[in-house]
């Protein structure tokens, strides 16, 4: 494990050496635009402006603080620092499935599904700030897991803050906050790897979701303590930091790094399905009807997905972002890392052999994703007017990513990461008989 | 002239500070003081900003003694909103007043201009090249090296991205590069406005090594397509020939004083062609049939995927079952 993080950070080293030569001797970048816009945002806060007079920065100005350094001690900070958060994605990763008892050996190998992916390792070194955020989401699960709750509902307000995809963990992580899994001043007890077969099933509170006193019981039991706090602190976190950069930068800051992200709809081409209806329709606004029925489908799985896998809480994550990102109105390839860094922690718990769908399923994946780039590529750099195809192939990786999804849903050992407490238990079986 | 500049605004921010120093010392905390120092510094700096805007760009006449921006295209957009080609022709013909300089009757005559794009897709490069006829007054008159100032007035349909022009200007491959008017790098063309790119070029006129009296310039500035309104195949985008305006320092006078003219612009027509951008565009026809397969297989992806998640749980639950 050791000399896994000592060899992967090398090669990061290596990389972002590498990323300023090519930036000093060749015509295309090896850098990342973004991160360009960074530095540029942060040497507007360092000379006390707005970040945000920069345009195109739509990020949180807490970002541009962090690469303030960038102006006074190497342009390459930022880099380092992203590379860095990226090996403590490795790190954490191990220890979320030394927690769940996870065997070394099979630890390792999740870990290196992380470091040593090739799209992972050239996202931090090219200077792209999501290694951050997985940090952050990986914390999180963390912190859930060892019974940390003010801790974890801190990060979680501001992960949201940072980037607002991790809304759609919220209503997962208020599920796993269960009064049978945590009891007043004991740590909750994790259900162990070994255990995963025999037990799977058992600690879920909800077996059928159409039942109703399984309704009913959800709805009296949802609003614990526990809970509450948890939405009111992670709230409390969102809104503060939204008030202090408002505070701070105004309006520029609200439209830049808020309502941009929930208005995005972006007419050029895109991995999303929807980039050629939005181009096609951009002459005249979308009606109401048309918006709700394009949000539709997104909300309805992501429901669905949430009510079946909550308890598994780091699954319900990953397939939540997978569906997520599929289904979403703007989709480039950065946003692939955000399910990347979720991946290795359902890896021990699938029953799908590398050798034998894992790999079809690998390859479909990247065949879709490769066919759509060619015809991506003889659009934006031929100028070949492929905009049908182009829509066709953003359609065939819509059905590639959904053959994946359900394939790794049904090969999924599905497995509640807490133990029913004893004295929760027992008080249900009172209950019940 | 940069240098120079530098020097003097250090100086007076020297001068400032000994100013606030004897008092603040006296009197305040050394929190104060540093306060009071920043405080100084900014009012230094604007201020210096101001002046120094003025040392640095055209006089154009004695008379009027404007104090006109470094870039030209500067006082028309703060005069409008929208880069409109009747009124910026308005104003480079009434703006400019070339006769202030003493050598303008000099100034090279009969520009030949070529143009064309370079590359294809998206993103592509307008190559200019411009052959100056220099005559041999204009080059005892005037100083070692000159501007050539190339204003481009883009279409809608294509913009240049103000970061990659300062990317260029750190490279040393322009002296000066700005983007005017509407540089909002993601509307399509029919949500944008149009801009205009002022290039400033330096020209050494030590012509010795050259042809004698023959100067060639050359410039690609790189450009980007919007996307184009809705259309059948390909949607057009023409460039019009740009402004040519030429600057140099008048010697002998006041530091940063210098001279502009315009070139000749109906001779550089003559020669120029209009390079036109083929720029794919969506097809209006395509409407129902993407709209419709695109929430199809939104809904179908969907169902797959909950149809799954509900048959994984029913699965796992048998399982259950049969263990138990």
């Amino acid at each position: 494990m050791k000399s896994l993080l000592i060899s992967s950070a090398f090669l990061r080293v290596l990389l972002i050496i590498y990323g300023e030569w090519q930036d000093t001797h060749m015509e295309v970048r090896y850098t990342d635009v973004d991160y360009l816009v960074f530095s540029d945002a942060a040497a507007l806060v360092a000379a006390g402006k707005s970040p945000y007079e920069r345009s195109t920065y739509r990020y949180s100005p807490l970002i541009a603080f962090l690469l303030v350094p960038n102006s006074f001690i190497h342009p390459s900070w930022g880099k380092f620092i992203f590379s860095a958060s990226d090996l403590l994605v490795g790190f954490l990763i191990n220890t979320i499935l030394k927690l769940r008892g996870v065997p070394d050996k099979l630890c390792t190998y999740s870990v290196m599904v992380w470091l040593l992916n090739p799209f992972t390792f050239t996202i931090g070194t090219r200077g792209n700030c999501e290694p951050i955020i997985c940090v952050i989401i990986l914390w999180i699960i963390i912190c859930l897991m060892k019974g940390r709750l003010v801790q974890a509902a801190f990060w979680y307000g501001l992960v949201v803050h940072m980037r607002i995809y991790p809304i759609i963990y919220a209503l997962p992580i208020i599920l796993v906050l269960d009064p049978l899994f945590f009891q007043y001043g004991t740590k909750p007890a994790l259900v162990s790897w070994s255990s995963r077969k025999s037990k799977s099933q058992q600690t879920s509170s909800c077996k059928n979701l159409m039942d109703p006193c399984c309704i009913c019981n959800f709805l009296t039991s949802v609003f614990t303590w526990r809970r509450i706090a948890f939405g009111l602190i992670s709230g409390a976190m969102f809104f503060l930091l939204t008030g202090v950069f408002f505070f701070l930068y105004g309006w520029d800051f609200l439209h830049e790094a808020l309502l941009y992200h929930l208005t995005r709809t972006d007419p050029r081409h895109n991995f999303s399905i929807y980039f050629y209806h939005i181009y096609l329709h951009y002459e005249r606004e979308l009606s109401n009807l048309e918006k709700l029925v394009s949000f539709l489908p997104q909300i309805m799985v992501q429901l669905v997905l949430v009510f079946r896998f909550a308890q598994d809480f780091p699954f319900c994550f990953f397939v939540q972002t997978v569906a997520f990102v599929a289904f979403n109105k703007v989709m480039t390839a950065q946003y692939f890392v955000w399910f990347f860094c979720l991946l290795p922690l359902i890896l021990p718990w699938t029953n799908m052999k590398l050798r034998g769908k894992g790999l079809v399923c690998i390859l479909l994946w990247m065949a879709a994703q490769g066919h759509w780039l060619l015809w991506g590529y003889l659009l934006e750099f031929k100028g070949k007017n492929v905009f049908l195809q182009l829509w066709v192939a953003g359609l065939l990786f819509l059905a590639a990513n959904t053959f994946v999804l359900i394939n790794i849903i049904q090969q999924h050992t599905y497995s509640p990461v807490f133990q029913q407490s004893s004295r929760a238990a027992s008080k249900k079986r009172v209950e019940q008989g | 002239m940069k240098n120079s500049r530098n020097h003097k605004s250090i100086s007076l921010i020297e001068n400032e500070n000994r100013l606030f120093e004897s008092p603040i010392k006296r009197f305040t905390m050394e929190l104060h003081d540093l306060l009071a120092r920043c405080l100084a510094m900014i009012i230094t700096m604007t201020l210096i900003a101001r002046i120094g805007s003025c040392l640095d760009t055209a006089v154009l006449s004695e008379d009027h003694a404007l104090c006109v921006d470094k870039y030209v295209a500067k006082s028309y957009f703060s005069k409008h909103d929208n880069l409109v080609d009747s009124n910026f022709e308005d104003f480079i013909a009434h703006g400019m007043l070339s006769s202030a300089c003493g050598n303008a009757k000099f100034a090279p005559k009969r520009p030949a201009l070529h143009r064309k794009l370079i590359g294809e897709g998206s993103h592509r490069r307008l190559s200019s090249s411009l052959r100056l006829k220099m005559s041999s007054e204009f080059i005892s008159r005037s100083p070692k090296s000159f501007e050539v100032i190339i204003i481009e007035r883009l279409p809608s349909g294509v913009f240049a991205d103000p970061f990659e022009l300062q990317h260029l200007v750190q490279r040393g491959v322009f002296r000066d590069a700005a983007v005017f008017g509407d540089t909002n790098l993601e509307l399509p063309s029919f949500l944008s406005n149009r801009s205009l790119v002022e290039v400033h070029l330096e020209v050494n006129s030590n012509l010795t090594s050259q042809q004698k009296d023959e100067l060639d310039i050359h410039m690609e500035l790189p450009l980007h397509a919007r996307y184009q309104p809705l259309g059948h195949g390909f949607s057009r985008v023409k460039f019009s020939s740009p402004d040519l305006l030429l600057r140099c320092n008048v010697e002998g006078k006041q530091h940063g004083t210098s001279c502009l003219f315009l070139l000749d612009k109906q001779i550089a027509e003559s020669n120029d062609n209009h390079p036109v951008w083929e720029v794919p565009c969506g097809n209006r026809e395509h409407t129902e049939v993407v709209t419709a397969f695109t929430f199809i297989s939104a809904v179908v992806s969907a169902l797959l995927i909950i149809v799954a998640s509900i048959r994984y749980s029913d699965n796992t639950a048998n399982n259950v079952l049969k263990q138990s």
